[in-house]
């Protein structure tokens, strides 16, 4: 059951920010909204959490229509880009607020506030102001009042933005550990793709009001369904071609094989995916003969940049496992490279 | 030049109009507070006859309390009638809001001895106020109540300091993030519960200050008493320009407004203290 979206749309004027779109939250999910900024992804957030009126289609949780539902009367919590904190309350009155607007108050709240600051790690600041805390800190205040009213599902709008690259990591694993413990739906938005591979079960790739593509990490990462999906994953090798056959595309760069052809048809033009980390050295059953521009060292992985030898426009990237004695390729060299047809993927271009 | 003598001497450049204009004036008051006058001649010694005279005599103190009294009438009521007003222009959304404030504010940009001569022929027995009552059946005939006397004080002051109340209270409210107001909803509190727990605490700040204004403003009007005051409206200021206009004791009218500007000085630091103990 969980949390379902059903041809939700929202509309500014004329202007549509989120086309019909449908869409699943499982409970106890960890889901991810990810895309660009104006991908909708806020929106969708918003428009869950009642912070936003749809314009069209329904919202409904556990089988309920709550699309008409005020925002303090759904069983769900926000934890807010810049926290939200109240700043004239100190972090113990700040995770109290919600047991103290609901009525709900006695021994056993009381312990439930203690207990969720004890495990968001703020025991020994909760007679701090907010002013007095760290962003990670404000984060972790952010979340304990979330928990403290212990919601069916906890929306995430970007909450890891404002904080620096090291403390962002561990906020990343803490936020997982967290949602692990608490047994919580967790539906969280950014725009870092790094962040949703570490952090999610699934995720919703969205890009210009629509949704691209929902799916595990790995399925988003490795088999991307679109062209958006095919680029927004780091560096990814993007060979253009027409589909010959059913495992069979003709490219610049020679015949090229792949298994995964699903919802193509043969004549389509099409993008080859094929993993930076997928690429190999040497003989297969497709062979890419390339020659080498750049090979750049970057410790544990040493980055291959190459053309391909029939077609200089069609740029590769490579990756080789590092290594003290490992042999690299100098810029000039020929190699052949090859893959696994298995491991690539074609999306329409 | 060393750095620390540059720094002096920025300082003194920064600090000689201020002191010209506004310490040595005050100095010059404590001074003349301290003399004496006899028969319209000013006798320059060192005396707090002044003092004792203002403080042992009860027409004088009495007047003093009554006009402090008037004032935090004037602030109470400013207040009441100030944060509705700044509150609901704050609740609206787009170009209108800012139409509203500036409507509200507007009475800023006129003359206040305009706004004076207004209000007097508003309160007046032929008056806005009387016909309004006499057409709505309230009064059988037009009452004398609302010109020339201590009430007539408070609404006129009222009238012309609110919009320096609204302006504060609506700038407090306009800094409180929205987020604040959309958590609050969020962590499920009902209207009610996020304006007394999160709005007006957070905007406690700018309500002191309004009152603030509204409080000193007050306490130096004596042109307002004088106008539409009559003579049960009298306030310290009254006497105080009585003293320098009519009864040429400079020294004691000075010993008055020293005691009047320690009055607004006490006002202005318990209101800064109010204020740095919010944490906002």
């Amino acid at each position: 059951m969980g949390l379902e979206l059903r041809d939700v749309a929202k509309r500014y004027g004329p202007v549509e920010v989120l086309h019909p779109l449908s869409l699943a939250v499982a409970n106890g999910e960890f889901l991810t909204l990810l895309g660009p900024s104006g991908s909708g992804k806020t929106t969708v957030l918003r428009l869950m959490g009642g912070f936003t009126e749809a314009s069209g289609g329904q919202i409904l949780f556990e089988g309920q229509d709550i699309t008409m539902l005020a925002a303090n009367r759904r069983p769900f919590n926000t934890v807010f880009q810049d926290y939200a904190l109240f700043p004239h309350m100190t972090v113990l009155e700040n995770a109290g607020y919600g047991p103290l607007v609901q009525r709900r108050n006695g021994a056993k709240t009381a312990k439930l506030i203690d207990d969720t600051l004890e495990i968001v790690g703020l025991s020994a600041l909760r007679d701090r102001y907010p002013a007095q805390l760290s962003g990670g800190q404000k984060q972790r205040v952010a979340l304990a009042r979330a928990i403290v009213c212990e919601p069916k599902v906890i929306l995430l709008d970007e909450p890891l933005a404002a904080l620096d690259a090291t403390l962002r990591r561990q906020m990343q694993l803490f936020l997982k550990q967290i949602q692990r413990r608490i047994e919580t739906t967790f539906v969280f938005v950014t725009h870092d793709q790094d962040e949703a591979i570490t952090m999610s079960d699934r995720i919703v790739v969205m890009s210009q009001g629509r949704i691209e593509q929902v799916g595990t990490p790995k399925d988003i990462y490795f088999k991307p369904r679109t062209r958006f999906v095919a680029g927004f994953f780091g560096d990814n090798n993007l060979i253009p071609g027409v589909l010959a056959g059913p495992d069979r595309l003709q490219t610049t760069a020679g015949e090229l094989l792949c298994t995964d052809t699903s919802g193509i048809r043969t004549g389509q033009d099409v993008l080859l995916c094929i993993r930076p980390e997928s690429l190999k050295l040497g003989q297969g059953p497709v062979t890419i003969r390339a020659e080498v521009e750049e090979a750049i060292f970057g410790g544990a992985m040493t980055k291959l940049i190459l053309h391909a030898v029939a077609d200089r426009s069609v740029k590769l990237d490579l990756r080789l496992a590092g290594g003290q004695r490992a042999e690299t390729p100098n810029p000039g060299d020929m190699v052949s490279l090859t893959y696994d047809p298995a491991d690539a993927v074609v999306v329409s271009r | 030049m060393t750095e620390m003598r540059r720094r002096w001497l920025i300082f003194l450049g920064v600090a000689f109009v201020p002191a010209l204009l506004i310490v040595a004036p005050i100095a010059s008051f404590l001074l003349l507070s301290l003399f004496r006058a006899e028969k319209n001649v000013i006798i320059r010694e060192i005396t707090f006859g002044n003092y004792t005279g203002f403080f042992g005599n009860w027409t004088y103190f009495g007047t003093f309390l009554g006009t402090v009294l008037l004032c935090l009438e004037v602030m109470g009521v400013a207040v009441l009638i100030g944060y509705p007003v700044a509150w609901f222009i704050w609740q609206q959304k787009g170009s209108h809001r800012y139409l509203l404030l500036l409507l509200a504010v507007m009475p800023l940009f006129m003359s206040y001895i305009v706004k004076l001569y207004t209000l007097r022929s508003m309160l007046g027995l032929n008056g806005l106020v009387n016909q309004a009552l006499l057409g709505l059946g309230i009064l059988e005939r037009p009452s004398q109540a609302f010109l020339f006397n201590q009430r007539a004080v408070l609404i006129t002051m009222v009238v012309i300091y609110l919009p320096f109340v609204i302006l504060p209270i609506f700038l407090a409210l306009e800094r409180i993030p929205r987020s604040l107001l959309q958590a609050s909803l969020d962590l499920g509190a009902g209207s009610w519960d996020t304006f007394r727990r999160i709005v007006l605490p957070l905007s406690l700040p700018g309500t002191i200050a309004g009152a603030l204004f509204a409080f000193v403003l007050a306490l130096g009007d004596f042109v307002t008493p004088q106008m539409v005051g009559g003579t049960t409206g009298f306030t310290i200021g009254r006497v105080i320009y009585s003293q320098f206009g009519l009864a040429y004791n400079w020294p004691f009218g000075a010993a008055m407004a020293t005691i009047l500007f320690v009055t607004a000085l006490i006002g202005i630091l318990l209101a800064g203290y109010s204020i740095s103990r919010q944490r906002v």
